[in-house]
């Protein structure tokens, strides 16, 4: 577990031991913590918008003692089947789960809008998604740790825009046919501790 | 100590209401807040003080906007939240003006020639993003506009 004083050492250890510009995203308990919804994680998820990015930020963790680890004993193998499926770097309790470009079939557009920029100076930049991407992930992840972080959000924003919510997931479809069934099963399950409109289940049933 | 039936804009006077205590009881317990980082203060003095009560802890960026800001005639809405985990400087935020770079923020940047204290290291960052050109229009339209200190003869 990592809280987040010792998530912004880290980062700011692994910056100092780039040798180039990286930039990426931050998603899952990271991007949380940034927000403030939690203060601890157990694991680092980091989007890169491409290899060259990836495999610099490997580099230098490398040099600091990670080591690659399998996927068996945390995903299952559906996820591990993937072509797109991450690589784990682990060092004790810290884990890195680190992703090109797409998160289990949901590809992070190119020209994101973000909500947090973390520079990590020289070389280390960290960009935050808005926090409906955020839910969006959870949702179709669908762990029960995912769902526990989903109602945390909720907790703090009363109401979320679930309109952009479906659009992100409707728009994701074609690269993730049963996006849309996960998140229709996830808000199914939030209706009994928030209001979602039922025009929002409206929209997704007519996509579907 | 729950302060969500307060979160928002409040004055003493209207957190003391919503609590059912008084005054002092409220500055206290907008002092406790404000050590967990949860209260902006605004106004003081001659001006009612308001606070802006947040719901999870909340740290000012220090990034470009802040920097862009305090020197720039029309200020700039934040795109997002900078924060920067070490030092900022203006030939920092100068680069990231460039790389966002929209006209509103070019406009904003020019503000920023006045300060330049080291040209060799703006010049060594711009060269790492690939921006001297644009740099040297933008300080040459800068120059046009408004007073600037002056970019020495071997860069330009």
């Amino acid at each position: 577990m990592i809280d987040t004083k010792d998530q912004e050492d880290l980062f700011k250890l692994i910056s100092r031991y780039l040798k180039k510009d990286v930039t990426c995203y931050a998603i899952g308990g990271t991007a949380m913590m940034f927000y403030g919804y939690k203060t601890t994680t157990k694991d680092i998820d980091l989007v890169f918008p491409n290899k060259k990015y990836r495999d610099e930020f490997i580099r230098a963790i490398r040099e600091l003692g990670y080591k690659e680890q399998s996927l068996k004993t945390i995903y299952d193998e559906r996820r591990r089947a993937r072509r797109d499926r991450p690589l784990i770097y682990t060092r004790g309790d810290e884990r890195f789960d680190l992703f090109i470009g797409c998160v289990f079939g949901f590809v992070l557009p190119e020209d994101m809008e973000i909500v947090q920029r973390h520079d990590f100076p020289e070389h280390l930049t960290l960009q935050i998604l808005p926090v409906e991407y955020l839910v969006l992930l959870k949702a179709i992840t669908r762990r029960a740790t995912d769902h526990e972080d989903i109602l945390t959000i909720l907790k703090v924003e009363k109401t979320l825009d679930w309109d952009s919510i479906i659009d992100y997931a409707i728009s994701q479809k074609k690269q993730n046919p049963w996006i849309l069934v996960d998140l229709e099963e996830t808000l199914q399950k939030l209706k009994k501790v928030t209001f979602i409109k039922d025009k929002h289940f409206k929209k997704i049933y007519s996509e579907q | 100590m729950n302060h969500t039936d307060i979160i928002g804009r409040q004055t003493v006077e209207t957190i003391s209401k919503t609590k059912g205590i008084t005054k002092q009881s409220a500055i206290n317990l907008i002092s406790r807040l404000k050590k967990k980082r949860l209260v902006s203060v605004s106004g003081g003095g001659r001006m009612k003080r308001i606070y802006t009560i947040h719901a999870l802890p909340t740290e000012d960026p220090n990034g470009f906007y802040t920097v862009v800001n305090k020197y720039a005639k029309k200020k700039l809405i934040p795109k997002y939240m900078h924060y920067v985990h070490g030092k900022y400087s203006i030939e920092d935020a100068i680069i990231d003006g460039l790389n966002i770079s929209d006209a509103r923020t070019k406009e904003a940047t020019m503000h920023l020639f006045r300060h330049v204290t080291n040209w060799k290291m703006l010049f060594k960052k711009a060269k790492r993003n690939n921006k001297e050109k644009d740099l040297i229009k933008l300080y040459k339209a800068a120059r046009t506009k408004m007073r600037v200190r002056k970019m020495p003869a071997r860069y330009t």
